[in-house]
This record gives C-alpha cells, sequence and structure tokens, in this order.
C-alpha cells in the first residue's frame, strides 16, 4: 500500500509537470516501432516586441508557419537488425527552427546531424546616425554638425536611423560513433556555428578619466566557430578509458572597428590643440583564436565496493591577430613610438588532472575521495605598451603612466574532497564533506587564497519515513576562506615601468603608491565566512495530493582583518534566501491540477569611498568620504496550470499561468561630505497565459488551438527617459525599457501516419 | 568489427513473452519498442536475460504473482535505490555512466528512474524541447531562475540542461560538463575565450564572479547592476570610487557612468582588449 500510495503520487507530480506526452503506443503490425506525426498550421502575433520574441523569433507582428515533425522509426525487437532513423523539427516556421536527424544500428554504429537556428533579439527602438551598420566602417552623413556636446548635435535627427539591434546563431554538425569490437570505439564530430547580426557597442574618446565622450555603435556581428573532435576508448566491465582529441577555432571577419568622431572636442577641457580633434576612432573586436585539447578518462573498478576514476586533460589556447597600430590618427602623435611586438603571441597552456576514489567501506558506509590539479600557465609575453588614451592623445612616454606592461594572468588552483556516507537506518543516511583548495594568482593584490569547508546532510530515503509519505533531506555547510600573500598595491607596481614608478610620490597615509585603494580587496580573492543551510521535503498527504517544500539560506561576511592594511572596501556581505513551495493535485481521472511559487531574496552590501578631485575630497580615509549600498533583489514567481482530457480522449485542455515579478532597490547611506538621492526601483513584472485546446477529428487527425498572452512591464533607471541627447557627452540609442502585450495565436492539424 | 546482429539474436525472447502473458498493458509492453530489447544488440537486458536480467529471477513470482520479483523500479519501488541504479550501472557504467559513481547526483540517492523511462521507446529527457521540465521536477529554484527577466533560452527550448551539465556525472563543478565554468562557456561563447593582449583578472577566472548563468533580474545575466557591480572590486580617484545615486537618473538626472551600460559605456572591451593600447578596456 505504501508503495503504491507513493508511486501514484510521484506519477502526479511527474505527469503535471511534464507537458502531455506526445509519445503514442505506435508500435505496427510488423512489430515495428513507428511514431510519425507531423503538425502544420499557422499563426498570428498581434503586436512588436523584440524582448517578447527574444529567442523564439516571434518578435514582429503578423501571421507566421507552425511546422512541427517527429518521425522516429526502430525495427522489430525480435528483427535482426537493430536499425534504427529519426527526424525530428521544431519551429519550422521560425528563426528558431531546429531539425535533428539519427540513423544507426544498435551496438553497431550511429550517426547523428542537426540543424539548430538560434535568434536573440536585443532591441528595435534603438536610433543611430552612423551610416555603414554591419560594416566596420561606421561613417557620418555629410551634413553632421559636430560639436563638444550632444546637445550641439544640431543635425541628430536628421542624420538618426533606426537600428535593429538582433543576432542570428546557426549551429549545424554531424557526429559519429562506432563499436570497433565488443570492446573497442570510435567517436568523430563536428560542428559549425555562424553568428551574424548587429550588437551595439561603445566607441569613445577622450584624453583621461575627465573628459571622455562616446556613442554607440553598431558592431557587426561576423563570427564563425568551428568545432572537430575525435577519439576513441575501451570499456569493460571493470575498466573504461578513452582518449578525445578535440579543436575549437574562432574566426572573427571583422578584426577593428573604424568610426567618424561625432564630437569637435571634449566638453570640459578641450583637446591639446597641438593634436587637434581626430576624425576617427578605432577599436580592436574579438580577435580569432583557437583551443586544441588532448583528453584522456578512465575509472577502473577493483572490486564491487571499490572504484577508482580519473582525468587527465590538456589544452592550448592560442591568439596570434596582428596586432593595430597604436592609433587610426597617426599625424596626431607627436612622438610615434614603435610597437614592442607584430602581433598579440598569447599563448595559455592549461594542464588539469582529476582522481577520484570511490570504495564502500561496509554495507552502512561509503568513502568518496577526490583531487584535482588545475594549472593555468599564461606563456605570453609581456611588454611595455605605450597608450593612446582613444586616438586622441600623445602616447606619452615610458616616463609617463601611460605606459603600461601587461599582464598575462595565470592561476594554479589544488582542491581535494573527502566524504563519507552513512546509513543510519532505513529511511535516514547522513553525509559528512570536508574540502579544501587553494589557489595560486600571479599579478594580483592577493596570490593565494585557501578554502576549508565542511557540510553534513542528513537525508530522509525516499518511501521510508512516515509510512513513504515523506521524503527529503536537510544540510548545512559552513566555509572558511583566508587570503596570503597580499600586496596591496602589486597590480599597480608591475603594470607601470620602472621609470614611472621611480618619480611617483608614494601616498602620504599609506606609505605606498597605488591604483586601486589599499583598503579594497576583490571579493574573490578576500576572506570570506560563509554558512548555508537549505532543505527539501516532500510530503504525500493523500493518493492524489503532493506538496514539496525547498528553502536555502546562505550568509556570507566578507574579512575586515587584514594585518598589512585593513580590509574594509568592497563587497562586504551577501545573504541569499529561497523559497518555494510546490503543489499537485489530481481531483479525478484525466485531470490534474498543479501550482507553485517561489520567493527569492538577495542582499549584497557594498562599501566604497569617494576621492574627488573637483570639488577636492581627495583623503584615502576621511570617514565623511565613505558611502554603502545595501542592494536587495526579491523576486516573486507562480506558476499554476491543468491538463483536463475527455473519457473518449476526443478533446483535451491544458493551461498554465506563470507570473514573475523582480525588484532592486537600494538602501544608500554616505558621510557628511557626500549627497545622495534614493534609486527608483528597478523592476519587471510579467503574466503570461498558456493554453491549447486539442481535438481529435479521427484516429489519425487532431486540430489544436494553440493560445498564449504575455504581458511585460518594466521600470529600469539606465534607460528610463533616457533619450539619445539626455547626456552631453554618451550618445545612447534612445532605448526605453520594455513594455508590451502581446497575444499570439495558432490553429494548426496534426497528422500521424 | 562487432559480431554481425543476426548472429547475435539468441535471446531470451520466451521468457519475455511469457512475463508478457501477464503483463501485456502500457507502459509495461512498451519495452519491446525500446532500445532495451533490441536482440541485435548483444547488451541489451532483452538479449542476455530478457526481463529478468533487470527484475531478476522471477521464479517465486510466477509461482505466486502475489508476490513481487525481486528488482522493480520507480518511485513506488521497494527495491532501495542504490539497488535499482546498480541494474542500470550493470551495463550502463561502462560507456555514459562511468562517472556515476561518487556523483553530485548519486550521493544524493538520485535513482536513474526519477528522469529514465526504461520501458519507453522514446525518452522524454533526451528531447530537446522537454528536457528542461524533466530537471526541473527536483531543480525548482533554477526553474524560476529560468523566468528572470535575463535568462538562457532554456525555457523556450533553445539550450537545454544537458548542453552544459553531465547529470550522469562529471570532473566539473556543478556537474558540468566541462572542467571549470569557463570551458564550459567557451563552447557556445568563444569569442570570449582569448586569450587577450589585455586581460580582465576576474573574467579570466571564472565568469560566475559576475554573471548568473542561469538568469538575472540584471541585464546580459549580470549578478548586479553596474556601476555597483564593478566598484564590489574598484575604488580609485575620479570615477571608480564615486557615490551615484538616485541623483544621477532620471528625473534628477542622467550621469554618463550610470545610464545605459554604465561602466560599460566607455570601457566596453571589458571581457579583454586586444589593442596595444587597450589596458583600461576602453578599445
Amino acid at each position: 500500500m505504501r508503495s503504491k500510495l507513493y508511486a501514484s503520487a510521484c506519477t502526479l507530480v511527474l505527469a503535471a509537470a511534464l507537458p502531455a506526452a506526445a509519445w503514442a503506443e505506435d508500435a505496427d503490425d510488423d512489430g515495428a516501432f513507428r511514431h510519425m506525426e507531423v503538425e502544420a498550421g499557422a499563426g498570428v502575433v498581434t503586436e512588436d516586441s523584440f524582448k517578447f520574441g527574444e529567442y523564439t523569433g516571434l518578435e514582429e507582428d503578423g501571421v507566421f508557419a507552425i511546422g512541427n515533425v517527429e518521425l522516429y522509426y526502430r525495427a522489430p525487437f525480435d528483427g535482426g537488425s537493430g536499425s534504427y532513423w529519426s527526424l525530428t523539427g521544431y519551429d519550422l516556421g521560425l528563426e528558431s527552427r531546429d531539425i535533428y536527424a539519427e540513423f544507426g544500428q544498435q551496438g553497431l554504429f550511429s550517426v547523428e546531424a542537426f540543424y539548430d537556428g538560434t535568434p536573440h533579439y536585443f532591441f528595435d527602438d534603438a536610433l543611430t546616425p552612423y551610416r555603414g551598420v554591419g560594416s566596420d566602417n561606421l561613417t557620418l552623413p555629410g551634413f553632421w554638425v559636430a560639436d563638444n556636446n550632444i546637445s550641439g548635435f544640431t543635425q541628430l535627427d536628421a542624420a538618426n536611423q533606426p537600428l535593429e539591434l538582433s543576432i542570428q546563431r546557426d549551429k549545424f554538425g554531424a557526429t559519429f560513433n562506432v563499436a570497433l569490437s565488443d570492446h573497442w570505439y570510435l567517436h568523430a564530430g563536428a560542428r559549425q556555428e555562424q553568428k551574424e547580426g548587429t550588437d551595439r557597442i561603445w566607441g569613445i574618446f577622450g584624453t583621461n578619466g575627465g573628459n571622455p565622450a562616446s556613442v554607440v555603435l553598431p558592431e557587426p556581428i561576423d563570427w564563425q566557430t568551428t568545432r572537430i573532435e575525435g577519439g576513441f576508448g575501451y570499456k569493460s566491465k571493470r575498466l573504461q578509458a578513452n582518449v578525445v582529441y578535440e579543436a575549437s577555432i574562432f574566426n572573427n571577419r571583422n578584426r577593428a572597428l573604424t568610426w567618424i568622431n561625432a564630437y569637435s572636442s571634449s566638453p570640459g577641457s578641450p583637446w591639446d590643440p597641438d593634436i587637434g580633434y581626430p576624425d576617427q576612432g578605432r577599436m580592436s573586436l574579438h580577435p580569432d583564436n583557437q583551443a586544441h585539447s588532448v583528453t584522456f578518462t578512465g575509472a577502473y573498478r577493483f572490486s564491487k565496493a571499490t572504484r577508482l576514476s580519473g582525468q587527465f586533460r590538456y589544452i592550448d589556447s592560442s591568439q596570434d591577430e596582428t596586432l593595430l597600430p597604436y592609433t587610426v590618427n597617426p599625424g596626431d602623435l607627436s612622438v610615434p613610438f614603435a610597437l614592442p611586438r607584430d602581433s598579440a603571441e598569447a599563448q595559455i597552456t592549461n594542464i588539469r588532472g582529476d582522481v577520484k576514489l570511490v570504495s564502500r567501506l561496509s554495507k552502512r558506509s561509503t568513502l568518496r575521495l577526490s583531487y584535482t590539479y588545475d594549472d593555468r600557465d599564461n606563456e605570453t609575453p609581456r611588454d611595455i605598451f605605450l597608450r593612446v588614451p582613444n586616438d586622441t592623445a600623445d602616447q606619452g612616454s615610458v616616463f609617463t603612466s601611460l605606459a603600461r606592461l601587461n599582464h598575462p594572468f595565470s592561476f594554479r588552483e589544488h582542491e581535494a574532497d573527502a566524504s563519507v556516507s552513512y546509513r543510519v537506518s532505513n529511511w535516514l543516511n547522513l553525509d559528512g564533506t570536508y574540502s579544501w583548495e587553494t589557489v595560486e594568482r600571479t599579478f594580483q593584490d592577493v596570490t593565494d587564497t585557501t578554502e576549508h569547508k565542511g557540510e553534513i546532510k542528513a537525508n530522509l530515503r525516499p518511501g521510508g519515513y512516515a509510512g513513504g509519505r515523506l521524503q527529503g533531506w536537510v544540510g548545512v555547510s559552513y566555509a572558511s576562506r583566508s587570503n596570503d600573500g597580499r600586496q596591496t598595491n602589486r597590480g599597480h607596481l608591475t603594470s607601470h615601468t620602472a621609470l614611472f614608478l621611480a618619480g611617483e610620490a608614494p601616498d602620504p597615509v599609506f606609505g605606498l603608491k597605488f591604483e586601486n585603494h589599499p583598503e579594497l580587496q576583490p571579493f574573490h580573492t578576500a576572506g570570506r565566512d560563509e554558512i548555508a543551510v537549505d532543505a527539501s521535503f516532500t510530503f504525500l498527504p493523500s493518493d492524489d495530493t503532493s506538496v514539496t517544500l525547498y528553502g536555502k539560506w546562505a550568509d556570507a561576511d566578507f574579512d575586515d582583518s587584514e594585518p598589512l592594511v585593513q580590509s574594509t572596501l568592497g563587497l562586504r556581505e551577501q545573504d541569499n534566501l529561497q523559497l518555494s513551495v510546490d503543489g499537485t493535485w489530481s481531483p479525478m481521472e484525466r485531470t490534474q491540477l498543479f501550482a507553485n511559487y517561489t520567493y527569492e531574496n538577495f542582499n549584497r552590501l557594498v562599501v566604497n569611498h569617494e576621492f574627488r578631485p573637483f570639488p577636492p575630497l581627495d583623503s584615502p580615509v576621511q570617514a565623511s568620504q565613505r558611502w554603502s549600498q545595501d542592494v536587495e533583489d526579491e523576486i516573486h514567481s507562480v506558476g499554476a496550470g491543468f491538463k483536463w482530457k475527455t473519457e473518449s480522449g476526443r478533446f483535451g485542455l491544458k493551461g498554465t499561468y506563470n507570473f514573475h515579478l523582480a525588484e532592486t532597490s537600494y538602501d544608500i547611506a554616505a558621510g557628511s561630505e557626500l549627497s545622495f538621492a534614493p534609486y527608483p526601483v528597478i523592476e519587471s513584472q510579467r503574466h503570461r497565459v498558456d493554453v491549447k485546446a486539442d481535438f481529435k477529428i479521427t484516429e489519425t487527425l487532431k486540430t489544436r488551438v494553440a493560445y498564449i498572452f504575455e504581458d511585460l512591464d518594466t521600470a529600469d533607471w539606465a534607460y528610463d527617459g533616457i533619450l539619445q541627447d539626455s547626456t552631453g557627452s554618451v550618445l545612447t540609442t534612445g532605448h526605453q525599457p520594455f513594455d508590451y502585450s502581446v497575444h499570439v495565436i495558432g490553429l494548426s492539424a496534426i497528422k500521424k501516419f | 568489427m562487432a559480431s554481425p546482429p543476426a548472429a547475435r539474436a539468441e535471446s531470451k525472447e520466451t521468457d519475455s513473452k511469457l512475463c508478457l502473458g501477464c503483463h501485456n498493458q502500457h507502459p509495461v509492453n512498451q519495452i519491446l519498442n525500446s532500445p532495451h530489447a533490441q536482440l541485435a544488440d548483444p547488451e541489451t537486458p532483452f538479449s542476455q536475460g530478457g526481463c529478468q536480467t533487470c527484475h531478476g529471477d522471477a521464479t517465486e513470482h510466477l509461482k505466486n504473482p502475489a508476490t513481487h520479483p525481486p528488482r522493480t523500479f520507480g518511485p513506488g519501488s521497494s527495491t532501495p535505490v542504490e539497488k535499482q541504479n546498480a541494474v542500470c550501472l550493470d551495463c550502463h557504467e561502462s560507456d555514459a555512466s562511468s562517472h556515476w559513481t561518487g556523483s553530485t547526483h548519486e550521493t544524493a540517492g538520485v535513482a536513474c528512474t526519477n528522469c529514465h523511462e526504461a520501458h519507453a521507446p522514446l525518452q522524454k529527457v533526451k528531447n530537446r524541447e522537454k528536457q528542461a521540465q524533466v530537471c526541473f521536477n527536483c531543480h525548482k529554484i533554477t526553474r524560476a531562475e529560468m523566468h528572470r527577466f535575463s535568462h538562457h533560452p532554456v525555457i523556450e527550448g533553445e539550450v537545454t540542461c544537458a548542453d552544459c551539465h553531465s547529470p550522469h556525472g562529471s570532473f566539473g563543478d556543478s556537474l558540468l560538463k566541462k572542467a571549470t565554468v569557463n570551458e564550459t562557456c567557451y563552447t557556445c561563447h568563444a569569442e570570449k575565450r582569448g586569450p587577450f593582449l589585455w586581460e580582465h583578472a576576474p573574467v579570466r577566472e571564472d565568469c560566475t564572479i559576475c554573471h548568473r548563468p542561469h538568469g538575472s533580474t540584471q541585464d546580459d545575466l549580470l549578478a548586479m547592476r553596474g556601476p555597483l557591480l564593478c566598484q564590489q572590486c574598484h575604488s580609485a580617484t575620479f570615477h571608480p570610487g564615486t557615490l551615484y545615486s538616485g541623483d544621477d537618473v532620471q528625473p534628477l538626472g542622467a550621469d554618463t557612468h550610470v545610464i545605459a551600460q554604465n561602466c560599460l559605456n566607455c570601457h566596453s572591451k571589458v571581457h579583454g582588449s586586444n589593442h596595444p593600447t587597450g589596458v583600461r578596456f576602453t578599445r
């Protein structure tokens, strides 16, 4: 009874959570399995919205085609061939269409091929004065009037053109697997990914901190990534091993983006008159790169109780794009200086090893041990590059802060874990885990971090407790991270030339030269204490009802006690709370109801210090210049739905409703020298209704009516009321926060063959 | 080469037909249409011992049908999960599940049948359009994350959980298919792999320092809105340490460091720059 009760309730959970199974009993008289279903129809979208159609291709109002295909064949189980094939295609009328095909003989070989399209629509309410969208050379119309402030762009409206920002990703490829013998097999695959469209990127002019001026530029996206892999392996009951070679080659057809300067001078302080007003800017785009890897994976079972597995991985990543000149305006440079080398010569060797041992010590206890070594060795040469800040200024010399050395960042990680599981009774398991991790980094203020973590978990085993009506678990973990090798200005010292540093005066308070405030440690390398508690329970009060509760709370405090310089700035605290409740109920046959609610709350406290040269606030320690922001994300997610079918199965109806509300608010505090106003709340609120009704006309033909309603309202101070000319020195696209109500209605026929 | 299928069609077909004499109903009888029943493949249960390969010796069950066979599967089974899984692993440990032992799912007591239907001809969890629904049965917070304003297109069916995760076990954190977070991200975002001439160290170390891969309340899967996101790690003269607030957004103002893409309005190459003067990620 207990098992039956649990089975029926769990089946209910699964049935409610999954969409109606399209998988029918399709065995034919010849014993073969055939599932042949084709859906065709048309739908209507009522409103344009790039956000609604972000990944589906339903971004425009109007009619679209509905097309789905599911064709599966498997030879009779006793037919002797073991052959099978399938062809599936979904969303064939949309840019998000995908097609998968597979053919094989079970136990001998398989061949798979696929095409997968994925659009990504950003927004369609953008404006740009630039011409040549889609190319790597952006110009302004001849009548453009430049100025040192956007308010002086008198021909902006006349020059503006609508700009739709979107990318289409198309992937296709094939894989081949063959059994060479009972133990040996071979695998090969290749895939190509093409990404095309227009994204946005910011181009900047300006000499340094005080007077930059930027514009949103349409970035041409024309990328190809080719991936090939091949390997072979051996498998037996005791031993499995395989070797795989993989290559990933990325190619960008646009090396750089050049654009005409919309500004004629800089707001605030003017450009150096000796240099003039540059008429062009140029930035690098993502360079071509490639990675080659060899992975050896193995596992060996010593006995029924003990198994050892491991992996060794070698990756060689490289990028050797020819470097652009310092500036696209060489005539503006008063002291031209040669590049230290012609190409990036960027190279990283990554070696990683993992080993894991699992042993059942007794009928009640299991031991798990694992160790990981991961070494990212960046072999890119270090050189002095003179900096031309944004195609406008002199490049300085090695005596100035404009000369910088690149930081080829490397790190090495060791991690070890040990855990023990102990079965206390038929219904209770206890797990205990201890983890140790240490990371060594180069060029960072903090070079070494070490974390110790302990975790215990109690599992109520399925079907065991409370007559099978309750299962779940409770876990508690505590982690403590410390750091070592901290030098508060290592990043500064290693990125500037010795000649410059020799002439730089140390800060009188801290007695050292710094770029980032000495009291700030990036949070991922800072000391940290973190405690987390989570629990999940599924309760089955009756045969037709289930309730699942889940909760997690975690709190992290970042270290404020450093022997060298006290660390008080940056991210100081974060805590997370996540709660969810799920319920399912089947009040009668062929009727299922389900509902869920999730509440999430995230808090992050950031403390910082304001330096301000105009008017001066240049003390690095004055309490009146300190400020904090406590950011709270509060998120509510609700889902509810039903499935219902008539007794004859001729009519079926299912529907879901989803509601999502997220609010981000800021609690600000500041010292007496600083003034502030509260931020408006960032909010997104979405309602969505999905309904599908199926009516069976004959045993092999049915019609489907589908309806979607989605309403999204957002408030976002980054875009709310921000027009192209809202600031003097950042020419935006004028994009506004999303707000739409879209209805989609589809009518289709589904024919089964 | 492996031996030809026809020559390997020796089976316990008779035993199976005996079982189906009583159990000839959905979903049990679907086994005949499933890969598990193919006699041509010598590794399938049917070509080894028929139904009894997985369910055990049914002698007692045949004598007294009221008793269960030694092993049953699924959420209502009285067979412990470890013993259920051991049956599956007997064949699958040598292929897809070679890293199951010691994995997060194994330790958590997940049964193979929680996700797979051993008798079904088609697996829902292997269908790209439906896979996430199977995972969401347990991963309810992830389900909520996927409904956030900014999310990877999983609920749209364009990305599957298995594109990033290996549910049968792996050597990566969070059952990632690749060894590290960044390697996993570079699978689709190869342009961000570099290496670049000018590297932003946290970006190289772990994408999740700034991004929430399942979903976020902020644009671009960011953990927090800039400029505060950047000010968690940066404080210096001029703007990096400046207090920005409601004074800097509409209706009170429009500060260039806060509106639109905030810090990225100028530092647009934050994932790394290959320009010789890209030290500050502006070019």
